[in-house]
């Protein structure tokens, strides 16, 4: 079950998320708040990793009640899930999501990049995506 | 040793482009035409036009060389028909979906497709914002075609307004003279 499925843009401001299963909204402010707050600790997470291994940032975030799936693309836009926690597979969903919004956003000349996406043909990919996995 | 250009390839051999690149590129020529349009929308959909009218003109030709032997239509049906199965299936490796004629004029056809074509398959503006359709690049190449084989028309893309389908339609209008004398 997946139940917030949100785009982060590279200085941390959210540029596009959706709600599933009826999961109470957060207000537009909490949202930017929440999101710049994840985006720091992304890059904290990727600074204090020892030498050794690779810095790949905040990746999992595992709790009782849900579990955050961060995937960061080389361009450093953030896809973020958050799901229920026994959900598997959340890597190549957020690839997946990557790839729609590589087609949708990425070739519509009307998008202007790290702005908001409002683009119809993305959010019934999206939807597509995470509500036939969610069955 | 010579460089082998794209003008010593064999033509009779199809090629395939990536869909991708196409967008891409696609992306960028609309984004280009919209910064020299002023964000005009008619003035994009005619500059998109021009971008096609040639194009029309060097598909007729090449389309008509390796299919039937360099025979064109005379006749504006058959022309027309042309447009609809060969010369698409050269653009878009299928047939468009549906050539009809206008009951009431008769100087008009509509080509129509039932997906979003090519052009409106990522390029589009929110839901409501129905104004603008990069179609208009597709209806220059027709245009292009027509006016090559000597069937001067005006074309322009439209959206078919039911359900959520965005269904494309190109309409066919001929100069009245060309239907004079061909009808």
């Amino acid at each position: 079950m997946h139940y917030h499925f949100f785009i982060v843009n590279k200085i941390g401001l959210i540029i596009y998320d959706r709600y599933y299963q009826g999961t109470a909204k957060l207000s537009a402010n909490d949202m930017i708040r929440f999101s710049s707050t994840l985006n720091s600790v992304h890059l904290i997470s990727a600074q204090i990793t020892p030498p050794n291994l690779r810095k790949t940032g905040l990746k999992v975030l595992n709790t009782k009640t849900f579990k955050l799936f961060c995937y960061q693309t080389t361009t450093g836009v953030m896809f973020c899930l958050v799901s229920d926690p026994n959900s598997q597979d959340m890597e190549s969903l957020c690839k997946k999501a990557y790839q729609h919004y590589s087609d949708y956003v990425l070739k519509n000349p009307f998008y202007e990049t790290d702005q908001q996406i409002r683009i119809e043909g993305f959010d019934q990919a999206i939807d597509r995506l995470f509500l036939e996995k969610a069955v | 040793m010579k460089r082998t250009t794209v003008y010593d390839r064999n033509l009779k051999a199809k090629r395939e482009v990536s869909v991708s690149a196409f967008h891409f590129l696609f992306s960028e020529i609309v984004q280009y035409c919209l910064a020299k349009a002023n964000s005009d929308a008619q003035e994009l959909e005619r500059q998109l036009e021009e971008l096609g009218q040639p194009l029309g003109a060097k598909f007729l030709e090449l389309v008509c060389f390796r299919d039937r032997n360099s025979k064109k239509d005379i006749n504006i049906i058959e022309c027309l028909r042309f447009i609809h199965g060969p010369l698409w299936k050269t653009l878009f490796n299928k047939n468009a979906d549906e050539l009809e004629q206008n009951t009431e004029e008769h100087d008009t056809f509509m080509i129509s497709e039932k997906e979003p074509s090519l052009c409106n398959q990522f390029a589009c503006l929110p839901k409501g914002d129905d104004y603008l359709n990069c179609g208009a690049f597709v209806a220059g190449i027709i245009e292009g075609i027509l006016a090559s084989a000597n069937f001067p028309a005006k074309v322009s893309a439209i959206f078919k307004n039911d359900e959520e389908s965005r269904k494309t339609v190109f309409l066919v209008k001929f100069n009245s003279d060309t239907i004079d004398g061909n009808y």
